[in-house]
């Protein structure tokens, strides 16, 4: 159902990536000419202290925010040499977000939250496309419901698919299960997974070790460099 | 122990207010949005009441300060007819009925060297002047005149030294004085001073202005009751004693109805105001829900939290209050031109006045402004109050319960519209009570509203989504999911789009009737009225001299003057005129009839529908008029429209008038031309006649239209001001509301540039968005305008003026009032969009 399928090839690269903030004055770098390469179809997760700059990172493969120098290569395409409405297009077509604190539109029911990618897309977007999803993901009887009306683990659930619906060859999680219990959690990551096996390149930031643990590669992210790791 | 008292700090430790006033302080400074927009609200309301109070108040107080110049400390005035009266009588007052304190006047508008502006010449005695005068306002340098001939004493404030000459004019009469002396006020209140008064002795006055034995009137300072019937003894039947004070109030009065309605309109301003306190508040409330939930949960106690919030209101009510007292100062120095003029036009003569701010003005404008604060911001801060620690609430919730509120206002909306209703369907004339229905009328729609817009959005977001797919429809959902936010400030927007409508409405309604009525009386090819100052009769030989002109087909005269009748100050119009003259005049009672033949039977008047409905007159009855044989009885025969004065006319031909009032000659004529004659060539002939007045004004029909509508405008560009200020306050709040309510949406805007909407995309549906909610409210405003134009039309201006209008219309007009809603509203979208387009999207991410 899900991914245009690029298992193995390089989707998302990132060559000697050099990110700072300017803090008051203080230059701050937070990647430090980092190199780092996924794949399609592989799941990777990326854990690091807090501030270690796993969000920034996942920003910049999403075309949120810009290296300082380096180069992003997302599906063949250099980020860095679009112009912010061109890597929003982008965005809206190659990439899918998942945020720790959901992020749905609280504006939108269920069903128009998930219409909102394809529409951009200029994807089919009727009722007939999204119902399997939310099928799919035990989620057929929330379609027209509010997102506050949802529990965490469905909204995150919802989000996931928003992420998903419209196909992208990228995903990036950031922190998805950070904020749901256990087992709530538990299913976010299966979910996670099942979109990684149909092909799609899913990298996540994360604290949890559960997370770590589903995935296929491991990176810990410190001193502005990643280095592979084990799930621990 | 004494070791560790000694070890407690010295400071008085913070109270929790001051703690809390310093947590909302430090918030204040990081988004000082809110506070400004209800500053910024408080101003303008508190402005625009404080503009037009010390407008009105100093053009009124320039009117007091002239009547004080002419009357002194007089209590009543004997006057006679239009050319006055013979001297004599003022000997038999103080010698018949050993009155003392009595003055004689004669008073003229006269020029000075023929420069432009006329100013009033007073003839006095000297000798008796000061038994009326002797504390009062016009004392005199008497310096030693016996050798001056032609002695004036001018104001303290004129730079002519003293024995300087300056050429006096009236009408044809000239004459060289020389400045004897100077006039001033003894108390030095500049405001006392006299300028635009000449002062010089009764005989030099009487002379100069060809009235010997003459005089303009009596001043006397009368005591007990018994005083005035001795006088009222002695005065022949064509004198008559007034009461000063009274015939002042009466002239003051004149302008109540213009004040009363600058004074709703300017109080509507505040009303508007009110709404935005009430927005910005609740929205402060709305923004800090969180914050106020954790204070709680420290341990603030919510009769803290209200009391802390009232101290932070009170600050805005006072900052507002004080902006806007000095805002509304400097406006009052654009308005009391525009009121001057209007009462100019529409009264009487006016001079310059100077401005001033009273004390009672002051507090006045700072109560309001308190108060009005306190009220709008009574319910948001009574709700903050009742914040718990768990309602570290959902917006849902603060929604929903906004959607509830919406229609549960609905049965309080249709209440205050019916009583609205009632208050102006109600028999009585009482201007307070119009104004007060049609606040309910305009407040109980206003206040439906949010509910309105709310099931609009429901019913156009599927559509829009539909037609233009979920961004578009997005929209259109994000305008009913932010009720909390903007609700009030859309009834505020409606509330002032509406008034501005309705008020426009009601002018254009009023504009065509007048042009309507002009163009149905105003019969004569040519009006003629001599412009020399002092001077208004056209001579005998010009009349007939002008009847014989070349083209010329008729003439019709008139005179027109004011009188004091047991109906109080009015005007009374002789007409010498022919049946198509005639026909000019709009009878509307009895309907279709033709009186040519009885309007020129003894007795017989006309009256205009201001003063009928005024004084609740009907054909048939009778009106007592003062005349040269005493008070007579005139049969009122016609009602008709006229729109040339609201305190009423009475009309009658002019063989009534000779025979009951005296007869000075016409002030105008109207030439009735030959067809194929060309007026301009009838103009010139006119002022090449021999007979014809040094100066003179020559208007065709149409210069005369155009220059009545000209001064139709100009009288209620007063009325444009306020209707404007209404606005600009109802936009600047429905502008901040939207931009606050932007800018706490950037963490969506982010959420939603992440999921790939462009900031094209973004910055279209910020605006559609904007523009939506301003095209829903000016919707919205077009019903309540239409009403409150209809209740302008139909109760307030007959209640306010006497005049009846046929209500018009004007598609342009209501076009306009939803582009200025739209527009308005747009503009408030444009710069949160810049700030969305320039805000990282990370940065968004991060603060949520």
């Amino acid at each position: 159902m899900s991914g245009r399928n690029h298992r193995d090839e390089a989707v998302a690269v990132m060559s000697r990536v050099i990110r700072e903030f300017d803090d008051a004055g203080t230059v701050r770098r937070v990647l430090d000419e980092l190199d780092f390469t996924a794949t399609g179809g592989s799941l990777v997760a990326i854990t690091g202290p807090s501030g270690s700059g796993k969000s920034t990172l996942l920003h910049l493969l999403g075309g949120i925010d810009v290296p300082n120098s380096g180069r992003i290569t997302v599906s063949n395409t250099d980020l860095t040499g679009l112009n912010e409405t061109d890597r929003t297009l982008f965005r809206r077509r190659h990439i899918g977000l998942v945020f720790q604190f959901f992020n749905l539109i609280p504006t939108l029911s269920v069903i128009d939250n998930l219409r909102l990618p394809l529409e951009l897309c200029g994807l089919e977007s009727d009722d007939s496309v999204i119902m399997p999803w939310l099928e799919r993901f035990h989620l057929q009887n929330q379609a027209s419901c509010f997102p506050d009306l949802l529990s965490g683990g469905e909204q995150q659930r919802v989000a996931v698919i928003r992420a998903t619906i419209h196909r992208p060859t990228l995903i990036l999680a950031d922190e998805p299960t950070g904020n749901l219990d256990e087992s709530q959690g538990r299913i976010v990551l299966e979910l996670v997974r099942t979109v990684a096996d149909e092909g799609t390149c899913v990298i996540m930031a994360t604290h949890s070790r559960s997370a770590s643990e589903c995935a296929d590669r491991h990176y810990r992210l410190s001193d502005g460099k990643l280095h592979e790791s084990s799930p621990d | 122990m004494a070791s560790c008292t000694s070890h407690l700090p010295t400071e008085r430790p913070a109270t929790a207010t001051e703690l809390l006033l310093k947590t909302f302080l430090r918030e204040q400074k990081k988004s000082p949005g809110p506070f400004m927009l209800a500053t910024l609200s408080v101003m303008i309301g508190v402005a625009a009441i404080v503009g037009i109070d010390v407008a009105s108040q100093s053009a009124l107080k320039e009117f007091e300060r002239a009547n004080r110049m002419v009357s002194g400390l007089a209590t009543h005035r004997v006057v006679g007819g239009v050319s006055g009266l013979d001297e004599r009588i003022y000997a038999r007052l103080r010698i018949e009925g050993g009155l003392r304190n009595t003055a004689p006047v004669i008073e003229a508008e006269v020029r000075i060297d023929h420069e432009p502006g006329t100013w009033r010449l007073l003839g006095i005695d000297p000798l008796s002047d000061y038994r009326v005068r002797e504390s009062g306002l016009l004392s005199m340098e008497h310096g030693d005149q016996s050798d001056i001939p032609w002695p004036v004493h001018v104001p303290d404030t004129e730079i002519r030294p003293v024995g300087s000459t300056l050429t006096l004019s009236s009408g044809s009469r000239q004459q060289v004085f020389t400045v004897a002396g100077r006039i001033f006020e003894e108390t030095g209140e500049p405001e006392n001073d006299a300028h635009g008064f000449l002062v010089t002795d009764i005989m030099w006055a009487q002379e100069f202005l060809g009235q010997s034995g003459r005089l303009g009137h009596i001043d006397l300072k009368l005591g007990p009751q018994a005083e005035s019937s001795t006088v009222e003894a002695l005065l022949p039947s064509s004198a008559r004693l007034i009461d000063l004070e009274t015939r002042h109030s009466a002239q003051k009065d004149m302008t109540r109805a213009f004040r009363t309605n600058l004074a709703a309109l300017s109080h509507l301003t505040l009303l508007v105001a009110m709404f935005l306190i009430y927005s910005s508040t609740a929205f402060q409330v709305a923004r800090r829900r969180n914050l106020l939930s954790r204070l709680r949960a420290v341990g603030f106690t919510n009769r803290e939290i209200v009391r802390a919030l009232g101290v932070e209101l009170t600050v805005v009510a006072l900052a507002g209050s004080a902006a806007g007292i000095a805002l509304g100062f400097l406006l009052s120095s654009f308005m009391i031109a525009l009121v001057t003029e209007t009462i100019d036009i529409l009264y009487f003569d006016l001079g310059e006045g100077s401005l001033t701010l009273s004390a009672e003005m002051l507090v006045k404008a700072t109560a309001l402004g308190v108060l009005g604060t306190a009220i709008a911001g009574a319910v948001p801060i009574r709700e903050a109050g009742r914040i718990t620690v768990q309602a570290l609430s959902k917006r849902s919730f603060e929604e929903s319960r906004v959607m509830t509120l919406s229609r549960r206002v609905l049965p309080a909306a249709a209440l205050s519209f019916a009583s609205g209703v009632a208050l102006l369907a109600t028999g009585s004339q009482s201007l307070g009570l119009a104004f007060a229905g049609l606040f309910l009328l305009l407040l109980g729609p206003a206040s439906c509203t949010p509910w309105l817009v709310l099931h609009a959005c429901n019913i156009l977001a599927p559509a829009v989504g539909r037609a233009a797919g979920l961004v578009a429809k997005t929209a259109v959902i994000n305008i009913r999911s932010h009720l909390s936010r903007t609700g009030v400030s859309v009834i505020a927007l409606s509330l002032a789009v509406s008034t501005s409508l309705g008020v426009a409405l009601m002018i254009d309604s009023f504009r065509h009737s007048v042009e309507h009525w002009l163009n149905h009386y105003m019969r004569a090819d040519l009006y003629i009225t001599s412009a020399v100052p002092g001077s208004p009769y056209l001579s005998d030989t010009f009349r007939s001299q002008l009847a014989s002109l070349e083209g010329v087909r008729a003439v019709g005269f008139s005179r027109r003057l004011s009188i004091h009748s047991d109906l109080g100050l009015h005007d009374l119009l002789a007409v010498d005129t022919n049946p198509t003259g005639f026909r000019g005049f709009m009878i509307k009672s009895p309907p279709g009839a033709d009186l040519w033949n009885r309007f020129n039977e003894p007795r017989a008047v006309l009256v205009t529908e201001a003063l009928a409905n005024r004084h609740r007159l009907v054909v048939g009855d009778d009106l007592v008029l003062p005349t040269l044989e005493g008070e007579v009885p005139f049969r009122i025969i016609g009602i008709y429209r006229d729109y040339s004065s609201e305190h009423g006319l009475v009309t009658l031909s002019w063989g009534n008038y000779v025979r009951y009032f005296e007869d000075p000659g016409v002030t105008s004529a109207g030439l009735y031309l030959e067809p194929g004659t060309s007026p301009p060539d009838v103009k010139e002939a006119v002022r090449n006649l021999d007979s014809a007045p040094a100066e003179l004004f020559i208007r065709s029909n149409r210069e005369l239209r155009d220059r009545t509508m000209d001064v139709f405008d100009r009288t209620f560009e007063i009325t444009g001001v306020l209707r404007w200020l209404t606005v600009l306050v109802a936009v600047t709040g429905l502008v901040f509301s939207l931009i606050a309510l932007q800018l706490e949406r950037t963490a969506l805007n982010a959420r939603l540039k992440a999921i790939g909407f462009s900031r094209t995309q973004l910055a279209a549906q910020i605006i559609a968005e904007t523009s939506l909610t301003g095209l829903l409210a000016g919707l919205i405003a077009i019903p309540i305008g239409l009403t409150l134009s209809l209740s302008l039309i139909e109760v307030v201006n007959v209640r306010s003026f006497g005049w009846t209008m046929t209500s018009r219309i004007d598609p342009v007009l209501l076009m306009a009032a939803i582009g200025m809603s739209t527009v308005s509203a747009a503009a408030g979208g444009i710069y949160p969009a810049i700030r969305m387009w320039h805000t990282p999207i990370s940065n968004g991410l991060r603060d949520d």
